[in-house]
């Protein structure tokens, strides 16, 4: 291509963009695209006014299957090599949250009598904040009695095919263990034991993402990571 | 919300959620593909010709928009621009991947030689850009032929050449005039 000659390039802007262009000349045209400003917006010229073509086309619809199958492999966006979990940052602070953790501690603890604490297990909370600091939901954990307990505070409504499934953390570079589905409203309990009660106990934290209903189809979290949080010892029995 | 017509949706509206989709939110794309797959899949299917390529043209599409959903702004043109350039493009590769594996069979010229613009006529009637429909019909019948089933059916000079039994030289000349005639209306 004669790199200086305006009219060819606008010619051949609307050929690749008509899909004309093939071959080397495909090649040419979109190494020259990669570093001419005038090309590029050229292309974007032809797209604008022959794009429409496509919008006059009778819709059709296509087979939910094809949805499906997208949906299984939605990963946040630009993150496939690097696994979520080793990338959270949870020593963030959560000011916001803190004060609504001893409101939670004032409500619950004052209800769940702690009935002799096994050694070395001590009654922790956690709040699960998103981007923001909101809180979505706190999670109580009460090693005597053996349960966990989630409650919601304002998590982010979701659709009716959606869950929030809350992960323990074990550890850097560890895949994440699944804790169970969360409530949208009031609050629920949740039998924690044996080994999942010491591993929960040394966790370096929880997180929740956005499952199909139900839960994550595969055992691993599927969807966006959106509240996470830090368990932290309420007391020093 | 029923509606899968892209048309009835805003540009802004498609615009935040790509946006959303771009920070990760499934919700928002699958919001973004219940407006714009019905659209983009009768394009799939008009150039591919095969609804298991189109329903993989799809697939793939979507996961790349999804994958630069984050990049998207408009200067590179409206969102259902964008959504269409990245299918079309990967439906003509996918198209000349499979011409170059079953080389000898010509399925293009198979089709009715000398229809000329006729298949596509019809759909200039439902066109919403008017602009462009009036810049289209100005175009000679030959022209405005070539020009529409290239876009609709991703034919190369060759290939547009063989269907309406002309040498390649006027295909070219056709397409140029055609393009050049358009961009001279449109800036009128």
């Amino acid at each position: 291509m004669k790199p200086n000659d305006p009219q060819l390039k606008e010619i051949l802007a609307g050929e690749y963009v008509l899909g004309t262009l093939h071959g080397s000349a495909r090649e040419r045209f979109e190494r020259e695209l990669g570093r001419d400003e005038e090309l590029q917006r050229l292309v974007s010229y032809w797209g604008s006014k022959l794009h429409p073509l496509a919008e006059a086309l009778p819709p059709v619809e296509p087979p939910s299957v094809v949805w499906r199958k997208i949906e299984a492999r939605l990963m946040p966006s630009g993150v496939e090599r690097v696994p979520w979990y080793s990338r959270v940052n949870f020593l963030r602070p959560f000011a916001m949250a803190a004060a609504a953790a001893a409101i939670f501690a004032f409500i619950y603890f004052g209800v769940i009598t702690p009935q002799g604490p096994v050694p070395h297990m001590h009654h922790s909370m956690a709040v699960l904040a998103d981007k923001q600091n909101a809180a979505g939901w706190m999670i109580a954990v009460n090693p005597s009695s053996k349960e966990m307990m989630a409650m919601a505070m304002h998590p982010a409504p979701m659709k009716p095919d959606q869950s929030y499934e809350l992960w323990m953390l074990p550890g850097k570079d560890k895949a994440p263990i699944s804790l169970g589905l969360l409530p949208m409203k009031g609050s629920m309990k949740m039998k924690v034991e044996g080994p999942m009660l010491e591993k929960l106990m040394g966790a370096s934290g929880l997180a929740v993402s956005l499952e199909p209903a139900g839960g994550s189809p595969t055992g691993a979290p599927t969807g966006p990571v959106l509240y996470q949080g830090s368990l932290f010892v309420m007391d020093k029995a | 919300m029923t509606s899968s017509d892209s048309s009835m949706t805003s540009p802004e509206r498609l615009a935040s959620l790509l946006q959303a989709s771009g920070r990760g939110d499934k919700s928002a794309m699958a919001e973004l593909y219940r407006h714009a797959s019905p659209k983009l899949f009768s394009l799939l299917l008009r150039i591919l010709k095969r609804e298991d390529l189109a329903e993989e043209v799809l697939q793939e599409g979507f996961l790349s928009i999804w994958r630069h959903a984050g990049e998207y702004d408009w200067k590179k043109g409206a969102p259902f621009t964008w959504m269409i350039s990245i299918m079309r493009h990967r439906a003509i590769d996918q198209l000349r991947r499979g011409r170059r594996e079953t080389t000898g069979e010509s399925d293009v010229s198979a089709e009715s030689v000398s229809e000329g613009a006729g298949p596509w006529e019809n759909l200039l009637q439902s066109l919403s850009a008017e602009g462009l429909k009036k810049c289209l019909e100005e175009l000679s019948g030959d022209q405005r032929g070539a020009i529409l089933s290239a876009y609709y059916e991703g034919l190369t000079h060759e290939e547009l050449a063989s269907r309406l039994a002309k040498p390649l030289g006027t295909i070219k000349t056709w397409i140029r005039r055609g393009l050049a005639g358009l961009k001279e209306c449109l800036e009128r």
